[in-house]
């Protein structure tokens, strides 16, 4: 994130030092930012964009804050007109693209990288963006062009690790190892604090029964970015592999302790205890991971079972049988009870079958963790409504 | 069905050496024409006509030809009524004619697993079949035909169950072929999604194992007399999550003379059920490193090929899986200790095919065993990748295997959605031909055609004080500089069984030593024996018989 901020500010002050002696407003935001003081800088932005509607670089900049702190409304509208007030501006659009980005919607992202990379085909991290973009959208293929642009742009510069990075995970998707860890092998040499890169490279390394550069690769990982359970596990099992482990154990008790579900340490771990003559600590780490295991089958069981309720109670239901629903879908409730869509089947069961307090009760509840379902919302304020009607007294109002 | 979205790892550069086994499908002009009913061709409804079944050599009739018993599914709502387990008799000229109705076999339903041996010690081999339902045990009686004695036997199953893996195995070393079952999901069809309800899936396809009950697993000791008695919880075998239990091996993986037994599992861990020596087994499947991937992953077991991958002596498990997923390959310490050497042995480069029947065969002879196995996509719905070819992994020595790409023959190239394969040398030329189940069409039967003079050797066991089939012999032959250990298994490769002539190739050896080590503990040793040649061994009586077959090189 302090990235982006860095991108879109870099033009803005050369602006404003070759424009103005004096502190632009957006400078003096900046300069707050600089210091820490984001929320000043978002009030005085908010103030300049209310004075000046128009002003697009304080809405540039106001809406990527906004991102930042996570205000995906009030950013992406700012940002939006931003766009407006500049279409031929590629930094406007590319920090569009972010903001969506950032709040998962990658698919509003796209358009907008497209057209920053159209409107400035130099502009180097508006291809990356679009290529990240491209890969979460499973299109390698579109991304590798951007990748490759980015990385001529960036040349040598450490900017460049990253599109290098994601063009090894390209490599590597393709079960090309070798190049994959020449890519990554750059990337660390542009950027020696780059720890997933490392992580990665190991991993490429190990692809390629390269185990000494693999087991150096992770150590470098942990040591850049210790709280990364991935790499811990990488590190713990190659360890392992190697037959070291004693050493494995602290690394995967690590990657246990940042992710208590990550089922590739736990299996490590025990392994790894037992040969270390630890078996009392290995069949305590071994019974963590099949309840695990088996919480995650009888989830999966129970949805199913409830799904299969649910559906023939819709089947009794279709077919005059309320009552018979209701059994289904209580049945179906039982496995499942935080399911919406068997809860308001549920609800209308029993609002049909004349239990309001029960029916109007579920489909509160069912409001309540979907908040946002409108026909939900309606049809609970016609159950209540049709309650009042019949003077009904409901427990809970 | 867990596939683990895996990429291959790449190929490292080709050996450039030539293979000398070829293999073309011969099936048809051997008259195995029956079609295996699996579902509809085009949409399978549940996934008990997805999953399909196995196949077996044996030797029914004792006239030193393998015969061969091909099982069947059948087909939801509309089961053609001609859709029957099949026994092919070997007809001694490459040929083989349908004795099925003959021999008391033929029978309608969904048949899975088979495991083959001489439970009541008279000299014929007997069947056991599981299938949804009911499981059948038949009894040989020597004249050519069989009988259905499941409920003398006491193994009748109290309510319907979906059995899958099987195996016959003395585990308590009394001389008496004593059985253990595993069963894939607890199925009740007015329970589960029909395929296109969206109560598991929105693919529309056929629902399970994931979202479905485990089945549980089932462990009978043989009591004599024709007579078996459910020990599963007495054994310890009930105190474990069953999963989705598929093929069943049943080997001593410790060495220390008493069989363990292995479940391949679906989605969940696979089993490993060591044996305690007092009539009961800890399964120990994650401490012994055989029950999740490298890194510690579910993976969909479906097919195991047991074998001495590395000539060590010891038996080493391979393991296959759905598509985007490596077959594992676990390798022994001797103690039973397995370490996961996909990755190192070369079988990573391989992820594209859903994966089933699979063995550890030397298919060209050369002393080194390959690992083959047979392929097929489980949706007839999704067309993509539902026929594929069977793969051929040549042993390069050291643990180090190589993709046969092209080389290996027809039959290999041949693409068909199969399950169940089974090893054995139906034409006695001395090489290892392959019976393959494929859904829909009639079975596969690969000759093999060896193009290079390398020697054999063939070891057939006869128990006395063990049991008569010597299931679970370990037969250790030392050949050149090699050594390599087989044992006599009543099911492995997916719920099949293998012709019960254990078939060593010696590569350029024209002698082997031989040591059998019997089911109850029995060493007998026999130096320099000639190769290419059969040996029957006696327990206690040393090689009673011996033949020549046809051309050495086959």
């Amino acid at each position: 994130m302090k990235g982006i901020l860095w991108r879109i500010a870099l033009p803005m002050l050369v602006c404003a030092g070759l424009g103005m002696a004096q502190q632009s407003p957006v400078e003096a935001a900046w300069r707050l930012v600089a210091e820490g003081k984001r929320a000043e800088a978002v009030a005085l932005l908010r103030g300049l964009v209310k004075t000046n509607p128009r002003d697009a670089e304080a809405r540039l900049l106001l809406g990527s804050l906004l991102m930042e702190a996570g205000e995906r409304s009030e950013s992406i509208a700012q940002l939006s007109e931003a766009v407006r007030l500049r279409p031929g501006s590629a930094e406007a659009h590319n920090a569009l693209g972010e903001a969506y980005n950032t709040f998962g919607e990658t698919k509003a992202a796209l358009p907008e990288f497209k057209r920053a990379v159209e409107l400035d085909p130099q502009h180097a991290q508006a291809h990356v963006n679009l290529a990240a973009a491209l890969l979460s959208e499973g299109d390698a293929q579109s991304a590798i062009a951007h990748l490759d642009q980015a990385i001529r742009l960036f040349g040598e510069k450490p900017d460049a690790a990253y599109p290098r990075y994601l063009r090894a995970k390209v490599y590597s998707q393709r079960s090309d190892s070798a190049k994959a860890a020449s890519e990554l092998a750059r990337a660390v040499a542009l950027q020696p604090d780059f720890a997933e890169a490392w992580s990665d490279l190991g991993e490429a390394r190990k692809n390629l029964a390269d185990d000494d550069g693999a087991l150096a690769a992770f150590r470098r990982a942990v040591e850049l970015n210790p709280g990364d359970a991935v790499a811990q596990t990488r590190l713990g099992s190659e360890l392992l592999e190697s037959g070291k482990a004693h050493e494995a154990i602290p690394h995967l008790d690590e990657a246990v302790r940042l992710d208590p579900e990550n089922q590739s340490a736990l299996n490590g771990l025990q392994r790894a205890l037992r040969q270390d003559g630890q078996v009392e600590r290995a069949d305590a780490v071994k019974k963590t991971l099949a309840q695990l295991l088996l919480a995650r089958d009888i989830a999966d069981q129970n949805l199913t079972a409830a799904l299969e309720l649910n559906n023939r109670g819709a089947e009794l239901e279709k077919s005059g049988d309320v009552r018979g629903a209701l059994e289904k879908y209580r049945a179906a409730a039982k496995l499942q009870p935080e399911h919406v869509g068997i809860q308001i089947n549920l609800a209308v069961a029993l609002l049909k079958l004349g239990y309001w307090d029960e029916g109007i009760s579920q489909m509160r509840a069912a409001l309540r963790r979907d908040p946002g379902n409108r026909q939900l919302q309606k049809a609970l304020e016609d159950a209540l409504a049709q309650a009042r009607a019949k003077g009904i007294v409901l427990r809970e109002q | 069905m867990a596939s683990r979205d895996l990429k291959p790892v790449p190929r490292g550069k080709p050996s450039g050496l030539p293979f000398h086994a070829r293999l073309t499908d011969i099936a048809l002009q051997a008259g195995l024409k029956n079609t295996v009913v699996c579902g509809h061709p085009d949409h399978a409804d549940y996934v008990i006509e997805a999953m399909s079944c196995g196949v077996a050599f044996l030797d029914y009739d004792n006239d030193g030809w393998a015969d061969i018993l091909v099982l069947t599914g059948s087909r939801f709502g509309d089961p053609p009524a001609t859709a029957s387990n099949r026994l092919y008799k070997n007809n001694r000229d490459g040929t083989f004619t349908d004795v099925t109705e003959k021999a008391g076999l033929f029978r309608t339903g969904y048949a899975y697993g088979v495991t083959v041996g001489d439970y009541d010690n008279d000299g014929f081999e007997d069947l056991f079949i599981t299938g949804w339902g009911q499981n059948t045990l038949y009894h040989n009686n020597g004249d050519g035909t069989f009988t259905d004695v499941t409920k003398e036997a006491g193994l009748l199953n109290p309510h319907a169950r979906f059995g899958s893996g099987c195996a016959f195995v003395d585990y308590d070393r009394d001389g008496r072929l004593d059985l253990f079952v595993s069963n894939y999901i607890a199925f009740d069809m007015d329970q589960v999604p029909r395929a296109g309800q969206k109560s598991c899936n929105n693919e529309g396809v056929f629902c399970g194992p994931r979202g479905l009950p485990y089945g549980s697993h089932s462990l009978y000791h043989n009591d004599g007399k024709g007579k078996f008695s459910e020990v599963t919880a007495a054994s310890g075998i009930a105190k474990t999550q069953a999963g989705y239990g598929l093929t069943v091996v049943a080997a001593d993986f410790d060495n220390d003379g008493w069989p363990d037994i292995f479940v391949a599992c679906d989605s969940t861990p696979s089993l490993l059920f060591r044996n305690n020596h007092d009539g009961t087994f800890t399964e120990q499947a994650l401490e012994a490193g055989v029950a999740l991937s490298d890194d510690g992953m579910v993976q969909a077991g479906m097919g195991v090929g047991v074998g001495d991958l590395r000539l060590d002596g010891n038996l080493h498990i391979v393991k296959t899986h759905f598509a985007g997923d490596t077959p594992a390959v676990y390798i022994n310490d001797g103690k039973g200790n397995f370490h996961d050497e996909t990755l190192r042995s070369g079988l990573a480069v391989e992820t594209r095919f859903v994966t089933w029947g699979v063995g550890v065969a030397d298919l060209d002879n050369d002393g080194k065993p390959e690992i083959f196995s047979v392929t097929g996509g489980i949706y007839p719905e999704v067309k993509e990748n539902y026929k594929t070819p069977r793969v051929v992994f040549r042993n390069l020595g050291r643990g180090r295997f190589e993709e046969v790409l092209g080389l290996a023959g027809p039959g290999v190239d041949a693409l068909h959605s199969s399950r169940g394969c089974a090893f054995g040398d139906f034409d006695n030329d001395g090489d290892l031909d392959i019976v393959i189940v494929n859904h829909n069409e009639p079975p596969s039967l690969l000759r093999n055609d060896v193009n290079a003079a390398h020697h054999w050797l063939k070891v057939t066991l006869t128990g006395v004080q063990s049991n008569r089939s010597a299931i679970g012999a370990r037969v250790t032959v030392r050949y050149g500089d090699q050594i390599q250990a087989q044992e006599l298994l009543s099911q492995s490769s997916y719920l099949s069984v293998n012709d019960s002539r254990l078939h060593f190739g010696l590569g350029s050896a024209a002698v082997a030593d031989v040591e059998i080590r019997w089911p109850l503990g029995r060493i007998e040793k026999f130096r320099g024996v000639a190769a290419d040649q059969l040996i029957r061994i006696t327990e206690g009586s040393g090689i009673t018989r011996t033949e020549r077959f046809g051309a050495h090189n086959g």
